[in-house]
Parts: structure tokens; C-alpha cells; sequence
């Protein structure tokens, strides 16, 4: 199958240990859906969702596999 | 798993209960604590626990009862799969 891993975009982050935790995270779910033979396609998530909608359509994956646990930045 | 520990039992019953009627699916944590007369009590269910491969405690306590990292996620697709295609 075709699955969409959905991730926090941390691009606008510094490195930090939160910022690669959730690489690290992604790297090994899609590592082990490559070994259960699936193909997957990483997509960094925001609050831009009409980027995350196009990017959905373009690639239309089978499948979601959601790792994202908050949008937005925290509130201090 | 089946146990013979009544803890382990109430505990069990009491997440799968808390988990189910929060309608949460594919996979999760739910974190309980024995209050001071070995009583299980739910702090909190995790319907997005993390996944991280050595320090998320879903694939930890996966790794605890010998289930590799790679079956933890195969048995979230299965799951998935079941329930979309229901």
C-alpha cells in the first residue's frame, strides 16, 4: 500500500531533542513499513492545511499513518 | 495475555474499558495508578501514544512481552485495515 506518514513540521524549530524525536520517530515507522512492504511518503503537517490537503491529493496514498500530536505553536 | 495477578486483571479491564469508550482504535496507551489500597485508577488515556523506537513507552512495553518494533506497527495497519474495510 501507498501510506502517507503525517508528522509535525519542524522545520521552523532548532534543533532540539523534541525536533529529533520526531525524526527519529518517523524514520523507524517508515522503516518498518518498507519492511512490511509498503511504500511511504513523509509530509511535514501546520496549520497551512490547504498545503496538507494538496500534498494528500498529489500523492493519494491508501493509507494515513498520523504521528502528529499538535498543530500550531505551544502555548506558553 | 491471560494473567492469574486480579491487579493485573482490574487494570487491564479498566484501560480496555476507558479506551473503548473514548471509541479510540488502532492503538494507544492508557496510564493507570494503584491508589494506596492496590486499587488500579486511570490517570490518562494516550488515543496518539508516541512511537518512538527506544524511549516511547508503547514500543517499550511492546519490547517488555517480545514484540518487535516492526510487528507493533504491522499490528496497527491490520488494525486499520480491519476497521476501514468493515
Amino acid at each position: 500500500m501507498r501510506i502517507a506518514v503525517l508528522f509535525n513540521d519542524v522545520s521552523r524549530e532548532l534543533d532540539n531533542i523534541a525536533t529529533s524525536d520526531v525524526l527519529v520517530q518517523c524514520d523507524a515507522v517508515e522503516a518498518a513499513l518498507g519492511r512490511l512492504g509498503h511504500s511511504t511518503e513523509r509530509i511535514a503537517c501546520s496549520l497551512e492545511l490547504a498545503s496538507l490537503q494538496q500534498s494528500l491529493r498529489g500523492w493519494r496514498p491508501d493509507v494515513v499513518f498520523n504521528l502528529v500530536e499538535s498543530l500550531g505553536d505551544p502555548i506558553d | 495475555m491471560a494473567t492469574s495477578d486480579p491487579v493485573v486483571a482490574t487494570a487491564e479491564s479498566l484501560a480496555l474499558q476507558a479506551y473503548r469508550v473514548l471509541n479510540c482504535c488502532d492503538a494507544g496507551r492508557v496510564d493507570l495508578r494503584c491508589n494506596t489500597v492496590g486499587e488500579p485508577e486511570l490517570i490518562e488515556v494516550n488515543p496518539l501514544a508516541g512511537l518512538h523506537p527506544t524511549h516511547s513507552d508503547l514500543p517499550m512495553l511492546a519490547t517488555a512481552v517480545g514484540m518487535p518494533y516492526v510487528e507493533l506497527i504491522r499490528r496497527i495497519m491490520d488494525s486499520a485495515k480491519a476497521r476501514v474495510t468493515s
